[in-house]
C-alpha cells in the first residue's frame, strides 16, 4: 500500500465493477469506515487544540447521489455549526504557533486498512450470495 | 532519528532561499512571534517502525517512516509561495543520505485539510507542508 491516497481512489474506480448484489454491502462497509473517520477526525481535531472550537463538531459524513456506485463526502459540514468552516485558519487557536492542522489525514491514514478489509468482506459475501443462488 | 532529521534539515538549507532560516520553533521575541520570513522544521520520531514481519521483533535498526511537517511563516501572502516553492524544489523526490541506511524519495503527504492560515495579531501568513520517507537497512 502506497503511503498516499491514489491506491484509496484507484480502488473505489475499480470498485464500480463489481456486481450490483454487492453495492449494498458495499455501502454498510462504507458507512462502518466513514463513521470510524468521523469520529477519529472530531477526537484529533479536539485533542489538538488548533482548529476553532466550532470545526469538530461540523465534521459529519453524507452518502452522496451516485448512478455507477456509492460516493461517501466526509468532513467539515458548512453551515452546521456557527463559523463551521471548511479549514479556514485565521481562526485557530495559537495562530502562527498553532499546531498543523492533520486531524481529517491522521484520521484517514488510521482507517485505511479497515477500510479495505471491510470491502473485502463485502464483496466476499456478496460473490458467495450469489454462487448460492445459482 | 537523528542523523535523518540532520540530512533532511541540511538539505532544506541547501536551498539559497532558505539558509540560515530553518528553525525548529516559530520565532518569539518577548513572547512576541517575530516578523520574518522563515520556515519551521523539527524532528519528529518514526509514524512507522517495524519491519512488517510476523516472526521477528521489530528492533531499532527496522524500517521507520518519517514525516516530517515544514511550516512556511512569511510576512506577506507572496512570501508564502517564495518559501514555499523553494522547500518542495530542492525536498521532493530527493533521497537523503543517511549512513547505514538507504531512504526512498521525499513526497509530498496530501493534505486533507486546506493548510494556509493568517495570523491577524502577529500580521503573520504560514502555510504546511509535510514530506514524508522510509528509513531502511542499506
Amino acid at each position: 500500500m502506497s503511503d498516499d491516497f491514489s491506491e484509496l481512489a484507484a480502488l473505489a474506480s475499480d470498485l464500480g465493477k463489481v456486481p450490483p448484489a454487492a453495492v449494498k454491502n458495499v455501502r454498510k462497509a462504507l458507512e462502518v469506515t466513514a463513521r470510524s473517520i468521523k469520529d477519529d477526525w472530531r477526537e484529533g481535531a479536539v485533542v489538538s487544540g488548533g482548529y476553532a472550537e466550532t470545526y469538530a463538531p461540523s465534521i459529519d459524513y453524507d452518502f452522496q447521489p451516485d448512478s455507477e456506485g456509492v460516493t461517501v463526502d466526509i468532513g467539515p459540514h458548512l453551515g452546521k455549526t456557527a463559523g463551521a468552516s471548511a479549514g479556514f485558519l485565521e481562526d485557530a487557536p495559537g495562530n502562527v504557533q498553532a499546531p498543523a492542522q492533520h486531524a481529517g489525514r491522521n484520521a484517514l491514514e488510521a482507517n485505511e486498512d479497515d477500510f479495505y478489509q471491510g470491502l473485502e468482506i463485502a464483496v466476499f459475501e456478496a460473490l458467495g450470495g450469489i454462487m448460492e443462488g445459482g | 532519528m537523528k542523523l535523518e532529521f540532520a540530512a533532511f534539515k541540511a538539505r532544506l538549507e541547501s536551498s539559497p532561499v532558505l539558509a540560515g532560516k530553518v528553525y525548529p520553533v516559530v520565532r518569539k521575541d518577548a513572547e512576541v512571534p517575530v516578523r520574518a520570513n522563515y520556515v519551521v522544521a523539527r524532528s519528529s520520531k518514526p509514524d512507522r517502525w517495524t519491519d512488517a514481519r510476523f516472526t521477528g521483533v521489530d528492533t531499532f535498526d527496522a524500517d521507520r517512516r518519517y514525516t516530517y511537517n515544514v511550516r512556511v511563516v512569511a510576512v506577506d501572502a507572496g512570501g508564502l509561495d517564495v518559501l514555499g516553492e523553494a522547500a518542495a524544489r530542492v525536498l521532493l523526490g530527493f533521497t537523503l543520505a543517511v549512513a547505514g541506511r538507504t531512504c526512498s524519495q521525499l513526497e509530498l503527504v496530501p493534505d486533507v485539510e486546506d493548510g494556509d492560515g493568517y495570523d491577524r495579531t502577529a500580521d503573520l501568513y504560514y502555510r504546511d507542508f509535510s514530506f514524508r520517507f522510509w528509513s531502511r537497512r542499506a
